[in-house]
């Protein structure tokens, strides 16, 4: 999606299991959600 | 950074002067929505979520902000999102699978309890312990009281893949209580500017006091949905999100207003969860998912 929305030079960092721990714990796991920090850049 | 000036204004004061500099800012827009909706209307943007690298599921908090119409909120005239007449965008919103408005409003009493109660049962983390979690700087985080980071509900660390630089200028789309924001206004130093954007009244009331309280001078906390940020267009260097973007039923409203305030060469960093596996059609249409 930031591709599409013109964005370039995308960047994800390795998943942060920001769930651990907490009760919502559960829930990510069953679809295996984690952060992540996105990095883009709008062309010049 | 600071400034002895800043000691003597007013919590309430400074809130009213911000209201009023958005009030003239947004007449201000005015022309350039229209050219905007009319552009927008020609050449549709081409959005696909089938391009996302992963795809950004809705399980944690909010940030983007109901219109500021509601609850009493009206601060004079309001921008609306700059969604086209085409049909590829009617149809866009009609894709949604949660009405919008009963999102926002979930988002936005959820948000105000981790406002008013930090400390709270959530199904999240919260404060100091989360930002440790997340990898921020342990500097940076002694420094701040706990009245700038007990609400801090991130999802991940929007400036470890790029750092800020002194005299950059910051949007933070959902700046929440403000922990990313005062974050970013240090690094960014006495010659950059912040502008942290939230649609809940109890979270820019605890970032604005905040801010006074610190003598911040180069943080501003205004009111604003993310899909219809307050800010003119290219002002930004950088844009920063964490755990708001995921919170927004329509992410390509989100995405075009952040390109638009982005300047050509910004960049925009953020935190933001995303699913391995894929989401059941009817958990996306439980609206009680969406905010935990």
């Amino acid at each position: 999606m930031l591709e599409a929305t013109g964005l370039e030079n995308v960047a994800i960092s390795d998943p942060v299991d920001t769930f651990g721990g907490a009760s919502g714990e559960e829930k990510a796991r069953a679809y295996d959600v984690h952060g992540y920090a996105f990095l883009a850049r709008k062309p010049r | 950074m600071t400034s002895p000036a800043a000691a003597v204004i007013d919590p309430r004061a400074a809130a009213a002067r911000h209201d009023r500099i958005l009030i003239e800012r947004l007449v201000e827009l005015v022309p350039t929505l229209i050219v905007l909706m009319t552009e927008s209307g020609r050449n549709p943007p081409r959005f696909g979520y089938e391009n996302a690298p992963v795809t950004v599921f809705n399980a944690h908090l909010i940030t983007c902000r109901p219109r500021p119409t509601v609850e009493g909120n009206d601060q004079g005239p309001s921008r609306q999102p700059t969604y086209g007449t085409s049909g590829e965008r009617r149809q866009a919103m009609q894709d949604l699978h949660v009405d919008q408005d009963q999102l926002r409003h979930q988002v936005r009493d959820k948000y105000r309890q981790v406002a008013v109660a930090p400390a709270g049962d959530y199904h999240f983390h919260t404060g100091r312990r989360l930002a440790k979690k997340l990898g921020y700087d342990q500097r940076a985080l002694a420094e701040l009281p706990d009245e700038a980071v007990e609400s801090f509900a991130g999802i991940a660390n929007p400036f470890t893949l790029r750092a800020l630089e002194p005299g950059e200028r910051v949007v933070d789309v959902g700046s929440g209580g403000g922990f990313d924001s005062h974050i970013a206004a240090r690094l960014v130093g006495d010659t950059g500017t912040v502008i942290g954007v939230d649609m809940t009244r109890e979270m820019l009331d605890k970032s604005r006091t905040v801010a006074w309280e610190m003598r911040v001078t180069n943080v501003e906390f205004r009111e604003g949905l993310a899909e219809s940020l307050p800010v003119e267009s290219e002002w930004a260097d950088v844009v920063i999100s964490n755990g708001v973007i995921n919170l927004c039923p329509d992410k390509k409203a989100v995405f075009e207003e952040i390109f638009r305030v982005l300047r050509p060469g910004g960049h925009v960093q953020f935190g933001d969860i995303a699913n391995g596996r894929p989401v059941p059609e009817g958990a996306l249409q439980d609206i009680d998912l969406w905010t935990g």
